[in-house]
């Protein structure tokens, strides 16, 4: 295993700045509050986020980002999916990686900048209206600077002045990676009605919409990027399989049914245990595709694989266990519980569903002869 | 061991291999310089012991190094497989599970060892390490009986070299999984010391 796991005080500054801020900002009735509202995200708080820097927290420091790395996103992303942040986080920065590994200095320095300061929100809109979200599925048409196409499930759609897409060229067939401004009328975008209230998301329509190019290798910046993508979506999910955990083990603790708290009943602390169990693998995962991600060492990718196949099953379970365990009130929109479980429900398959996980670690390890991570 | 008194009887393990034994004490004396610690501290002293023996002492990984046993040998018997076993979707999907659970254990290992990671629950990852290793390795083991088909009825048939080897090593797991606190005495544990839960007398 020659990964190394690294964590070092900074990470813990930002771990604790995070938690604390995070722990003040996103109160239970503010969720509640913008599950009902029609934007579903607080402006105010997003210009927050921006001046903690936290939107740019991978950029590069010379386009006006704080330049950290993959542990860093791990641990922001970890807090934020604690407290379920109902704020276009994860899509922002994932967004200004992609721009990153697929354009040039010049593209570079046009776009990061005003998504490091908080001023755009951007994301990457890949999901087809068939389902399929990889790069070679793209139906969206590049014709010389201007993207043709829809797509479907774009997180922040409403509320993003940047899309990053992959395209297919006409004249080559080529694929290319395009960013989208949304300030034009060529660029529609529609509300979707999604199963989680704290992660909005939309259909998001191009007719003929002037855009940039993204210089670089597009395929080769995908691969690197989807590591990055799962990684930090699984560092989120994290978060949130501990805060179910959290919350059903404090309920355990204190309802008291057949004379006793029932959490000293076996089968109400055995599954938590399972749970808990399952969290902390997840976690070990996520960390050391993190740590490899920074290492740019070959296992990132199969790692950070291995983390999202982790957390498509760990999450869910969590939050299953979290409705079951608060018993009558988890059944009740009231219990937060359904929270996390719609948003572990929605982040399930995300840029790859632990099936499909799990098979490309079998081609990984069966076919292409990789070795053990 | 040979004062009058004490009597030495051998067990014979499932997979019929001896190395464990009833010891019977009838009126056995022994000297009074024999007695360690203090006459009373027996139950102190045992789990002291034990707790050498479960990993649960500061920075441990736990006894088991079963992460990663087994996990290597599966890889080299589905590369080698025909191909009607190693392509069959089923059979890869069980076996990324497990590859994935191995590679997690072993982070597991590694992450103990670095304190930022483990502050919220510091005594989560040595506690689970024997645990989660000796089911890891039940699991896997399974498998392995599962993928041999038919040899699976074998036990060491001289015609059929290998045959019973996964069985061999399945039915030592349980000394994993019921010896050094058993799996289900150690989810007592894992939930009353790592997520405060009452205990369930």
């Amino acid at each position: 295993m020659s990964v190394r796991l690294r964590y070092e005080e900074e990470h813990v500054l930002l771990r604790d700045e995070a938690r604390r801020w995070l722990e003040g900002h996103v109160t239970p009735a503010e969720l509640r509050r913008l599950a009902n509202d029609a934007r579903g995200d607080d402006p105010a708080c997003w210009q927050q986020l921006g001046a903690l820097g936290w939107a740019g927290l991978v950029v590069p420091e010379k386009c006006g980002g704080a330049g950290f790395g993959a542990v860093h996103l791990t641990v922001l992303a970890e807090e934020s999916g604690r407290k379920l942040l109902p704020a276009p986080l994860l899509a922002t920065l994932l967004a200004a990686k992609l721009i990153e590994l697929a354009g040039n200095a010049a593209q570079r320095e046009r776009w990061l900048p005003r998504i490091a300061s908080g001023a755009a929100i951007a994301t990457v809109a890949h999901v087809e209206a068939s389902g399929a979200w990889g790069m070679s599925a793209t139906t969206c048409v590049l014709d010389g600077a201007r993207v043709s196409g829809a797509k479907t499930r774009v997180w922040a759609a409403l509320t993003a002045r940047l899309f990053v897409v992959p395209v297919r060229e006409r004249s080559s067939g080529a694929l290319r990676i395009a960013v989208v401004e949304a300030s034009t009328d060529l660029v529609t975008a529609e509300a979707e009605r999604a199963l989680d209230p704290s992660r909005r998301q939309g259909r998001v329509r191009f007719e003929n919409a002037a855009c940039d190019v993204l210089a670089g290798d597009a395929e080769a910046a995908w691969c690197a990027w989807l590591p990055w993508a799962q990684t930090a979506l699984a560092a989120e999910m994290a978060g949130g399989a501990d805060a179910a955990l959290a919350m059903t083990t404090a309920y355990a603790q204190t309802r008291v049914q057949f004379e006793r708290p029932i959490g000293a009943f076996q089968a109400i602390k055995h599954p938590l245990v399972n749970v808990l169990i399952a969290l902390e693998q997840l976690r070990s995962l996520v960390y050391a595709a993190a740590s490899a991600l920074d290492a740019g060492g070959a296992e990132a990718a199969l790692l950070a694989r291995m983390a999202k196949a982790a957390a498509s099953e760990a999450y869910p379970f969590a939050c299953s266990r979290a409705v079951q365990f608060h018993g009558g009130y988890g059944f009740t929109e009231d219990c937060d519980a359904h929270l996390y479980l719609r948003r572990a429900l929605a982040s399930r398959p995300a840029f790859g569903d632990a099936r499909e996980q799990r098979a490309a670690v079998a081609s990984a390890l069966l076919d292409a002869g990789a070795e053990l991570p | 061991m040979r004062i009058p008194g004490v009597e030495v009887r051998p067990l014979v393990k499932l997979t019929g291999e001896g190395g464990f034994n009833q010891v019977i004490f009838t009126n056995a004396r022994i000297p009074a310089d024999a007695l360690l610690g203090r006459e009373g501290q027996g139950w102190e002293l045992a789990t002291a012991t034990l707790s050498f023996e479960r990993g649960a002492s500061e920075g441990s990984a736990g006894a088991s190094g079963m992460g990663g046993v087994g996990i290597g040998e599966l890889i080299g018997l589905l590369r080698s497989a025909p191909p009607e076993l190693r392509g069959d979707g089923a059979v890869r999907d069980r076996f990324a599970a497990l590859a994935i659970e191995a590679t997690a254990l072993r982070f597991n290992a590694a992450r103990v060892r670095v304190p930022g990671l483990t502050a919220d629950r510091p005594q989560a990852l040595p506690l689970m390490a024997k645990l989660t290793g000796t089911e890891h390795a039940q699991r896997l083991a399974d498998f392995g009986i599962e993928l041999s088909g038919l040899h699976a009825t074998l036990w060491h048939d001289t015609a059929t070299p290998g045959s019973g080897e996964w069985a061999h090593s399945y039915f030592n797991t349980y000394a994993g999984t019921i010896a050094g606190g058993t799996s289900e005495i150690l989810r007592n544990v894992l939930g009353e010391k790592v997520l405060g839960l009452p205990k369930s007398r």
